[in-house]
């Protein structure tokens, strides 16, 4: 058997190549690795390091407090994955920086920008900071496990092993992002969210419309769900709060507050009644005053001046909502809309009657500005782009149709609009960091680059002129200043390439310019006065006049007849159609920036904090440039860490059935994580196993793709508690391929196989229940799978769309081979009655060619399939084996087919419940009824039912560590002649943690 | 009493209202007098003007990676002695054809983009410029920005090559029916010639062989005295072409003409000057930099019109009519320039520089690149072979510099 194993190794091993179909470069210094997967972007990388010098310059300077720390080197992982820039930053396993290098999304303005790399870097590595930073005591931990220990929910005493190495990493959300938007704000210059008009406005529709702040502990239950911004909130409220520390208390206390020093409390609540002397609660609430005081001075300083009345298009806001195009033959608009509740669409607006019509759904859309549409109002064409949180493409629906007729994957392109005039789309082509202006034909075919802007400029909000001669858009300077440029077509067609600057503006955004119907003037809008008002730009003389003087935010203007503006209003629940007249505002107030407040109260602190005390060495292209050499993932494999683990094993002796196995992991892994290694080794000698089953021992080995496992008498943790048993007597190899594919949004497809060999078993690898007695047998399975599911804003779970999966599966015993076939099919719907209430289908089926007789030729169901203790998905029941009522593996089917139909009610969001270090969030009720038809050679066709509930609630400790607990009832109708009876009943309790 | 206590409440809200009204002409009343156009409040915030390192790696390159500098340079004389090539071609059609009905249509065609022509030359000279300026040492802002335009000219101007067909077409239908003259199917072979350029920087194979097929109409004799006829400026453009062709191994009807050393001897003396000009070029008079090669140039053309024999053959006696002016003003090299090529320096907006001498400069100051081009080439060439695959390698690379430069990367990424 081993020669067959070894053999059969031997000849997949050049399939292991599969999965490295890329080359991947890094530079390395002593301070900082980089690495990425394109080497024509080299040439980018020496500019990436001075960057992130500059940032890591600037927070030493900062967060000096302690001799203990020296900062570890950080992995610097630069991608071109999304045609939006973006970051990310994780002190696990190893301090590690994600650099999506597109362009930021200028949408609405939300995130002020200056040199987008300096100002990501800022921000990031101050994530980095505040997590991996450690005192004596964390580090005395981080050298007793050899490194900082990530959880691994297969064993979940990591939780508690990580949360002694980076105790700051488990703090909430809001505390992360509120400290990494100060900073990237003071250390920027004063381009950033703590000085932003967006997150000004959001707090002053919340105050206007009487809504409520959310409290500090129901911004991570409720806030992060409800309204239309979902987990963007954490940065709003996060930024706010830290501004009220930074103006109430000063800065010096807020960065003892975040600073991890020897003197400092472990867990951040307890840290900010040391610093704040009172507790973080009692605080927040007062900064909830202090901001209701701030919006009512400003709303009323806006007010001193006539607002500008404008009138409501729709009765309620559509959240989040792209700038409308207009059809003035149909009087209709159009849009893209995304509103907790319901799923992204199109649709269509009769500005006469205020009727919406949803036109198509749309996937994979972006936060604030869901996609980019453009109409073609020659042909009554939608241009929209789909898969906006990737790469981007391009969808054409037909007005006439009412159906897409052109869909077109990975074209990158976004800011779109459609010259009707010349009837082609212009567009911004975003690739490796750069734009290109591009022009499609009518048929989004012929992509021609007609300008391209350099590395490291960033441009948006296109339009083109009603007669087609003039492009404009604006273009992002290194310190956030923004320039209005205008494009001559003709001249561009004949190589002329001059862009007119039109206007720039030091410290305001310019943003969503349009051309009024003349063509004479560019209307859009800007923070100028603190508060979003419309501009137009007179194209002769450059002057800029204010079209409006409106107490919350008016976005996107669009004239749809003489002096007639269409245009997008805020509201706490996002974006309102709305129309009002074009005319010239004299006079209006400017409002406080509550960040400024904060500046105006620290003056001396927040303009030395973006100060470098010593002039930083200058990095020289050629030293960074010349030593870019390939990443070697095998090459960099380094050790990472050793831990103390507990599991279960298998032991008919003992009263539950399992012993305890109390044992070591060793972990190695390269720095991007391509390939690990985790080998565990333990020993049960208290159990009453044969000697030989008192030793154990488990291989895992990821790399890309491939999975290859090897173990001696195999433990799972979870097979302490619970009827569930993963854990198995004597050896198995096996070999596995998973490739998953899911770059369109919300298609996932995947498939893979698995080789395996075990022997000396106890029991089959499938079925716990199933008790074998064999020297050796070998399986394989093949699998694929297809679904486009959707979640809603605010759901818990899949809501709707469709899974499809087949799998075949096959035992090699005494030289017999019992293949099986199985198939599901899952199909699910939003229903109308209440948000997140959906209802779902999913049907199984399943025949076994080998012998009926042997265990090897049958499949076996029952159960809720949960442990007590778990880390699977909460719902098993969902699960083709499962059949709630019934005992696991306890109904035998050679063929069968199977179909559970399911209904979930809308989660119940919890608000201000439970403590800062632990909290539930959300409550749900599930209800089910499943029908399962066995055949048996030999014996009548079998009807089996199941009906049940299951109440499942997710509670948070130490705010990253999700927990899910579920209680579930079910009853079971067997038929005649069932061993367990013609009724059973069971409840099914279930901690699924992390 | 209680009118009295109303009379005092009116009477204060009077008084403070006078107050106020006093009081908010002397201190600072809510509207910022900071405004855009009425009084109209502008937010105050923080700002603080950072001092950025230039993004634009380019430069960086070009001081770099010799490979990167050796592609950049060689997709821009490319492109420049193509663009050229096309002008000049235009030119010569309507000189061969504009009296011919046949053609009347086609040459309109032409004509109405002789005005991209010159831009496109204009954005190649000026991204030329700025790479020489960059290569010593001068910094040069716009160069990225520079780079991109003169690609994207190119590509502007290729999306033409149509014209070319039609041309060829045009020509071979014409001379089915009546008697061409010589300088009519010379022109013709000419486009051919630049057409098979754009297939091989295309990769595109089959063309190529279409190409091929077609032909010339012209025999070597008849070639040589038709290309006689032209101006001596085309001829030089047509002779930088065919180096060009030369040194990328694709086929050319002016080296079938003239043997390659002949053409390899003009250009030793054009970049020979070109050499000399960058030695006498400092950052400090570099913008004069082409007035300098013009000198230079036309002197020691001059010199090779009194001494080499090969200058006879390309009917340049006329060169002797001009004084040797090594020595003289810039300014006499472009009157002198006028006098040798028999026609003013075509009109380059915002560029002083003829598009003949834009040209030479661009070639010239970039000999010791052209020299390595010719060992990159050669070596790919030696690589190419020993893989049995076609020369059509480099022109594609060449094409691929030109096509990432102007699109940032490539459009359409297909996974």
């Amino acid at each position: 058997m081993g020669k067959r194993i070894v053999f059969l190794i031997l000849v997949l091993l050049p399939g292991l190549a599969l999965g490295q179909n890329q080359i991947y470069y890094q530079y390395k210094a002593d301070d900082v690795r980089l690495v990425f997967f394109d080497k024509n972007l080299s040439r980018y990388i020496p500019h990436m390091v001075r960057m992130f010098e500059n940032g890591k310059a600037l927070h030493g300077q900062i967060w000096t407090s302690d001799s203990v720390y020296v900062s570890q080197p950080p992995l610097l992982l630069l991608t071109d994955w999304e045609d939006d820039g973006n970051g990310g930053a994780t002190p696990l396993p190893h301090n590690l920086i994600q650099i999506g290098m597109a362009p930021l999304n200028m949408s609405y303005y939300v995130n002020p920008s200056a040199e987008r790399y300096r100002q990501l870097f800022c921000h990031e590595y101050t994530h980095t900071m505040m997590t991996d930073k450690y005192n004596r005591r964390d580090l005395g931990w981080r050298r007793f496990f050899g490194a900082k220990v990530s959880v691994d929910n297969t064993q979940p005493l990591t939780a508690l092993w990580s949360y002694l190495t980076v105790p700051r990493w488990y703090a909430p959300r809001w505390y992360q992002e509120g400290i990494a938007c100060f900073m990237e704000t003071w250390l920027g210059g004063g381009v950033g969210r703590s000085l932003g008009g967006y997150d000004e406005m959001y707090f002053r529709s919340i105050v206007d419309g009487g809504d409520k702040l959310f409290s500090v502990v129901g911004l991570e239950t409720e806030g992060s769900t409800m309204d239309f911004q979902v987990g963007a909130n954490a940065y709003l409220y996060g930024t706010r709060f830290v501004n009220y520390l930074t103006k109430e208390y000063g800065y010096d206390k807020l960065i003892r507050f975040y600073n991890r020093t020897s003197d400092s409390r472990t867990f951040f609540g307890s840290q900010f009644k040391q610093v704040y002397g009172r507790p973080l609660r009692k605080v927040w609430n007062e900064w909830k005053e202090d901001e209701k005081r701030h919006q009512a001075e400003n709303l009323a300083a806006i007010r001193e001046f006539p607002v500008t009345e404008t009138e409501p298009l729709t009765p309620e806001p559509l959240g989040s909502v792209s700038p409308l195009v207009y059809d003035p033959a149909t009087g209709k608009a159009y849009t893209a809309m995304n509103a907790p509740g319901s799923f992204a669409h199109l649709v269509e607006i009769d500005l006469g009657t205020g009727r919406q019509r949803k036109i198509t759904d749309l996937y994979g859309v972006q936060l604030y500005n869901p996609a980019f549409v453009a109409l073609d109002r020659n042909s009554g064409r939608l241009i929209y782009t789909f898969n906006n949180a990737r790469m981007r493409g391009l969808e054409v629906y037909d007005l006439h149709k009412k159906k897409v007729v052109t869909r077109k994957k990975f074209q990158r392109i976004n800011n779109i609009v459609y010259d009707n005039a010349n009837d082609c789309l212009y567009g911004l082509f975003s690739n490796g960091g750069t734009q290109t202006i591009v022009r499609l034909d009518r048929n989004l075919e012929n992509p021609e680059a007609i300008y391209a802007f350099p590395f490291g400029v960033s441009v948006f909000d296109l339009d083109v002129s009603h007669d087609g001669q003039w492009l404009s858009l604006t273009r992002q300077g290194d310190n956030g200043e923004h320039t209005l440029l205008l494009f001559n077509t003709r001249e561009l067609a004949k190589a002329i390439f001059k862009p007119v600057e039109l206007l720039t503006w030091e410290d305001s955004n310019l943003g969503q310019f349009r051309f009024s119907l003349d063509d004479r003037y560019l209307i859009g809008s800007s923070y100028y006065t603190g508060v979003s008002n419309l501009w137009q730009i007179n194209l002769e003389t450059c002057e800029p006049e204010m079209l409006s003087n409106t107490d919350i935010g008016l976005f996107a203007p669009l004239e749809i007849a003489p002096d007639r503006l269409l245009a997008l209003q805020f509201e706490r629940d996002g974006l309102r159609p709305v129309t009002l007249d074009r005319k010239v505002v004299e006079d209006a107030n400017a409002v406080t920036l509550y960040g400024h407040r904060a500046y105006e109260n620290n003056q001396e602190a927040l303009e030395a904090v973006g100060l470098l005390k010593e002039p930083l060495p200058k990095v020289e292209f050629g030293d960074v440039y010349n030593n870019i050499t390939p990443y070697k993932v095998i090459k960099e494999m380094r050790f990472a860490g050793a831990y103390p683990i507990i599991s279960g094993f298998t032991d008919t002796t003992a009263w539950n059935r399992v012993t305890p196995v109390l044992g070591y992991r060793f972990c190695f892994s390269d720095p991007v994580g391509l390939s690990s290694i985790k080998l565990a080794v333990g020993m049960s000698p208290w159990s009453g196993n044969d000697w030989k089953n008192k030793f154990h021992a488990d291989f895992e080995w990821k790399y890309y793709f491939w999975t290859l496992k090897a173990a001696w008498n195999h433990t799972d943790f979870y097979d302490l508690a619970g009827p569930r048993r993963s854990s198995r007597k004597g050896y198995m190899v096996t070999l596995a391929y998973d490739y998953t594919n899911s770059l369109v949004v919300p298609y996932t497809r995947s498939w893979g196989f698995a080789l395996g060999a075990y022997g000396d078993m106890d029991a089959l690898p499938l079925y716990q229940e199933i008790v074998v007695d064999i020297k050796s047998m070998q399986t394989a399975s093949l699998y694929g799978k297809i679904s486009k599911t959707r979640t809603s804003l605010g759901g818990v779970m899949k809501e709707q769309g469709f899974e499809l999966g087949a799998q075949g599966y096959g035992y090699l015993v005494g030289g017999k081979f019992y293949p099986s076939l199985d198939g599901t099919a899952d199909i699910g719907a939003l229903l109308p009655i209440d948000r997140n209430t959906s209802f779902w289908l999913r049907t199984a089926g399943g025949h076994n060619f080998g012998d009926a007789n042997t265990v090897f030729g049958n499949t076996y169901f029952g159960g809720f399939r949960n442990n007590r203790v778990d880390y699977r998905n909460a719902f098993q029941y969902r699960t083709s084996l499962a059949m709630p009522g019934a005992g696991i593996d306890a109904i035998q089917a050679h063929s069968y087919a199977k179909a559970l139909a399911e209904l979930n009610f809308r989660p119940i969001r919890l608000n201000d419940f439970g403590a800062l270090f632990c909290y539930p969030t959300w409550i749900q009720c599930s209800l089910f009824g499943a029908g399962l038809s066995a055949w048996n050679p030999g014996m009548p066709h079998q009807m089996y039912y199941s009906t049940g509930v299951q109440l499942t609630t997710e509670v948070v400790f130490m705010n990253y560590l999700k927990t899910t607990l579920s209680l579930g009832y079910a009853h079971l109708f067997a038929p005649e002649g069932f061993p367990g009876g013609r009724h059973g009943n069971e409840f099914m309790i279930s901690l699924k943690l992390l | 009493m209680k009118n009295k206590k109303g009379l005092i409440i009116l009477s204060s809200v009077v008084a403070v209202c006078a107050v106020a009204l006093i009081v908010s002409s002397v201190i600072d009343w809510p509207v910022s007098s900071d405004n855009a156009g009425g009084n109209i409040g502008k937010s105050s915030r923080f700002s603080r003007k950072t001092a950025v390192e230039p993004i634009s790696n380019m430069n960086e390159l070009l001081v770099n990676d010799p490979s990167y500098k050796d592609g950049i340079v060689a997709a821009n004389v490319v492109m420049l002695t193509r663009s050229q090539q096309y002008g000049v071609l235009v030119d010569m059609s309507n000189e061969v054809a504009g009296e011919i009905p046949a053609y009347a249509d086609l040459l309109s065609e032409m004509n109405d983009l002789r005005e991209t022509v010159d831009n496109v030359c204009s954005t190649l000279f000026q991204a030329s410029d700025d790479i020489n300026a960059t290569l010593i040492g001068v910094n040069r802002p716009d160069l990225s920005q520079n780079v991109i335009n003169s690609s994207l000219a190119y590509t502007t101007l290729q999306k033409q090559n149509k014209l070319a067909d039609k041309f060829i077409k045009t020509t071979d239908k014409y001379v089915e029916t009546a008697e061409a003259d010589e300088r009519l199917m010379f022109v013709r072979d000419q486009w051919v010639d630049y057409q098979m350029m754009s297939a091989a920087l295309d990769g595109d194979k089959r063309s190529m062989a279409e190409l091929e097929k077609k032909g010339t109409l012209l025999d070597a004799e008849q070639a040589v005295s038709a290309l006689g006829s032209f101006a001596v400026a085309n001829q030089v453009t047509l002779m930088a072409a065919a180096n060009l062709s030369s040194v990328m191994n694709v086929s050319n009807s002016v080296i079938s003409i003239f043997p390659i050393q002949m053409i390899d001897g003009i250009f030793r003396i054009i970049e020979n000057s070109a050499t000399e000009a960058i030695r006498n070029v400092d950052a400090e008079t570099i913008n004069n930099s082409s007035d300098v090669l013009n000198s230079i140039l036309i002197g020691n053309l001059v010199d090779a019109a009194n001494n080499q024999d090969f200058v006879k053959a390309m009917g340049w006696e006329s060169l002797n009519r001009g004084p040797k002016i090594l020595d003289n003003s810039a300014s006499e090299a472009i009157s002198n320039a006028q006098v040798l090529f028999g026609r003013p320096p075509r009109k380059i907006e915002s560029n002083t520089e003829s598009g003949f001498f834009g040209s030479i400069i661009s070639i010239g100051s970039m000999s010791e690149v052209m020299n390595s081009f010719g060992e990159v080439s050669t070596s790919i060439r030696a690589s190419a072979q020993a893989l049995n695959m076609n020369e059509v390698v480099l022109s594609s690379q060449v094409g691929e510099v030109i096509r990432a430069t102007a699109d940032g990367n490539k459009l359409n990424i297909v996974f």
